[in-house]
């Protein structure tokens, strides 16, 4: 005889019952004051949810009652001796368990480091121009609304840049017809300039007096910006971020609180990730591809130094949210990139 | 001016409100009338709880019986599950975990059921993901469309708020009875959607009266079975939580900033990334904490002022009582526990506030519990819940 309680069809009342599982077939449910027989239940027609932990083991009867059977071996071997529980065994397995606590934390590297930016390349790919030009043209004339103000840099310096950059482009094993150059001013950004997906690079007129008359470092910079173009850097990003947000939520974001904040965390420092990875390659490509202008990569790094020593804290954005790698390897990397070159 | 006014139809608030802002010198016999009302009330209210209080077959505390060792190992085999199916198998993930916290939890000696089936919350989640995906990526494609996405989720917000609810309560049971979500649209785009955005024009000083709407929009349309939940809460309470949690968090805000400011001149001199980084870390640190501590306030106070003011009628009365100390001590170690672990102690932490909760939750069992009618299901899926889930929307009381 084994305990449980008897919840009865339609309503919540509920009485202590006695089970005999003695016959293979039926289920005997018995008054546990009484020891009257309440019901017989064929075994075929009882629903029972699948074996969890040690809770009780919840079984629907036909006529909308409920059985909550308190767990042990004996009734489990009468109740799930047709289902095979394999999550049970598996979730019960020392070994297995072992295995997940090692795999899980592999896989999710392997998946948020290599599967997902993989994806993204094909996802970008995907995407039709028409969206690529839509999508800049949206965010220029936005931009232009919000935070970037018409260039005040003298006719003639624009012009000087613009055509050195258009000729350098031609240098590069890219599809020249793409790019577009403009100067912007902005207190915004800063020293700085950006790219759209659809090739426009925005330059702003503190990032040009910054380095005024050292064409090599701009150079550097503009090349730069052209990587995160070919390599279709913000489609990629797009799709990063919407899977990796997804995933993080349905992995940790099912019970809100403190757990949400820690999701919300994560997010921020998994997208970084992301980020910092693109803007490796940006500086790459800029770093590989530099010696066919007729710079070397010496000069990447010491614009970024200038930078540096300029915007600092003053870009809130860059403070708040790290989403480039941190100067310094940036540096270093451009530095070792020179002498590697020259040692081949 | 002088027409005579009926109070005898005021409600007990109105009367309360009635006498706070009456003018005694100049109305004497009115504030004398409405002194006498308030006093018949309040002689009625004693006579109600007496009358109740008789009614009370049993008290006890709720009990929550979760192992966090079992529900880890759960959890993890689960999680593994999910990662390498890609995530289809989250849906039974899901299921899984939230049947060992429901089945776990007993008040009264029966226990909750989770009901949810696991292919109807992968649907849900495809056409959530599907959504989010459009979202995001019109989003950042158009700063423009961002706006009429924004208007197309303000309305929409409402919608899965209640279609949320109804499937959480669909699937959740006990002693064999349903739990049931009968808000309608309309009230729900006025509690969810209208008053916080007007809310706006009192600068957020009204904004824990919007709070307070919110829950009563919440508990007053739940049901268990045939009866219903019905709340009495005071928008007193609500200021008071609200003016008191931001209090708390004034002083966590600047000290941690005023301690921060100390190392700003030296970055800027020495330009070194590594000390910026640490401001940043300091800064999230810091956010994080006070964050954590006025909403742990804030939580305590308004679970306690809810289960104190709400009765599931003629089936139980509620009591909380959370410690805002206690409580917050709870969900900063397990802050600090799921960064140190890098997330593996979140079934223990899980665990950890369930008993807590459990513990400082009484209940006390009405002459009717036994007496619930189950109503007929409604139509309710997990598309709704999934949406919400995936756009952030936080369906949570308190």
């Amino acid at each position: 005889m084994y305990t449980a309680t008897l919840y009865l069809t339609g309503s919540s009342k509920s009485l202590p019952v006695l089970l005999n599982i003695d016959s293979r077939e039926f289920l005997i449910v018995k008054d546990e004051s009484s020891n009257q027989v309440i019901t017989q239940v064929a075994f075929n027609t009882l629903k029972t949810h699948s074996k969890l932990g040690n809770l009780p083991r919840e079984v629907h009867l036909p006529d909308n009652q409920a059985l909550h059977i308190d767990a042990c071996e004996a009734v489990d071997n009468w109740l799930f001796r047709s289902t095979s529980g394999k999550l049970y065994k598996l979730e019960s397995n020392f070994r297995f368990i072992l295995t997940s606590i090692l795999l899980v934390p592999l896989c999710l590297v392997g998946i948020f480091k290599f599967v997902l930016p993989a994806m993204a390349i094909h996802f970008a790919d995907l995407v039709p121009e028409y969206a690529t030009e839509l999508a800049s043209n949206n965010t220029m004339l936005a931009l232009n609304k919000s935070v970037l103000d018409p260039s005040e840099l003298p006719e003639n310096k624009q012009q000087y840049y613009i055509n050195r950059w258009q000729q350098m482009v031609t240098q590069l094993p890219v599809d020249h017809h793409t790019f577009q150059f403009q100067f912007k001013k902005s207190e915004y950004f800063g020293a700085n300039a950006f790219a759209l997906p659809n090739g426009t690079i925005v330059v702003t007129d503190d990032l040009v007096e910054l380095l005024d008359g050292q064409d090599s470092l701009l150079a550097a910079i503009i090349l730069h910006e052209i990587g995160h173009v070919v390599e279709k850097h913000s489609m990629r990003f797009i799709a990063e971020s919407i899977i990796s947000s997804l995933a993080i939520d349905y992995l940790i974001g099912d019970l809100g609180g403190t757990i949400e904040v820690f999701a919300g965390v994560s997010n921020t420092i998994v997208q970084n990730q992301f980020s910092q990875d693109l803007e490796w390659e940006a500086d790459n490509f800029s770093l590989k591809n530099i010696h066919l202008v007729g710079y070397s990569p010496k000069d990447f790094a010491t614009a970024m130094q200038k930078l540096s020593e300029q915007s600092k804290d003053s870009n809130q954005l860059d403070a708040l949210l790290h989403s480039h790698p941190l100067t310094k390897q940036r540096i270093d990397n451009a530095m070792n990139f020179n002498s590697s070159k020259k040692q081949n | 001016m002088d027409a005579k006014i009926d109070f005898s139809t005021y409600s007990f608030q109105e009367l309360l409100e009635a006498k706070s802002t009456i003018d005694k010198q100049e109305y004497p016999e009115r504030a004398q009338e409405i002194e006498e009302l308030i006093a018949k009330h309040q002689q009625k209210q004693t006579k109600d709880q007496q009358a109740e209080e008789k009614l009370i077959v049993r008290e006890g505390h709720a009990k929550f019986h979760g192992d966090a060792k079992e529900y880890f190992s759960i959890w993890i085999v689960n999680l593994l599950l999910t990662i390498v199916t890609l995530g289809i198998y989250s849906a039974w993930a899901k299921v899984r975990n939230n049947r060992y916290m429901y089945s776990n939890t007993e008040i009264d000696g029966h226990r909750f059921s989770y009901l949810a089936d696991p292919i109807q919350i992968l649907k849900g989640r495809v056409i959530a993901i599907g959504l989010f995906a459009i979202y995001y990526f019109t989003a950042s494609s158009s700063p423009f469309a961002v706006a009429i996405m924004f208007v197309a989720l303000f309305f929409a917000t409402p919608f899965l708020v209640c279609q949320s609810l109804k499937f959480r309560m669909k699937v959740t049971a006990y002693r064999n009875v349903r739990f049931s979500f009968k808000g309608q649209y309309g009230r729900a785009l006025l509690v969810f959607c209208i008053y916080p955005a007007l809310s706006v024009f009192t600068l957020y000083l009204a904004f824990p009266w919007v709070l307070k709407k919110m829950d009563e929009f919440v508990i007053d349309n739940t049901q268990f079975g045939d009866k219903s939940f019905c709340s009495l809460l005071s928008g007193g309470s609500y200021f008071a939580a609200g003016l008191l949690s931001v209090l708390i968090a004034i002083p966590f805000t600047f000290v941690p900033l005023f301690l921060l400011g100390a190392f700003e001149p030296e970055t800027a001199k020495t330009a070194e990334a590594g000390t910026s980084y640490l401001v940043t870390l300091g800064t999230m640190f810091s956010y994080l904490l006070v964050y954590t501590i006025a909403s742990s306030f804030y939580q305590a106070s308004i679970r306690n002022h809810i289960f104190g003011s709400t009765k599931l009628v003629d089936v139980a009365k509620f009591e909380s009582s959370l410690d805002f100390v206690n409580l917050a001590w709870i969900n900063l170690s397990n802050l600090l526990a799921l960064i140190l672990t890098l997330g593996f102690a979140m079934p223990w932490t899980q665990i950890r506030k369930m008993n807590y909760l459990c513990d400082n939750t009484k209940v006390s069992i009405l002459e009717g519990a036994d007496s619930v009618m189950s109503s007929p299901d409604g139509d309710s899926n997990a598309i709704g819940d999934e949406v919400s889930d995936a756009f952030d929307l936080d369906i949570a009381l308190g």
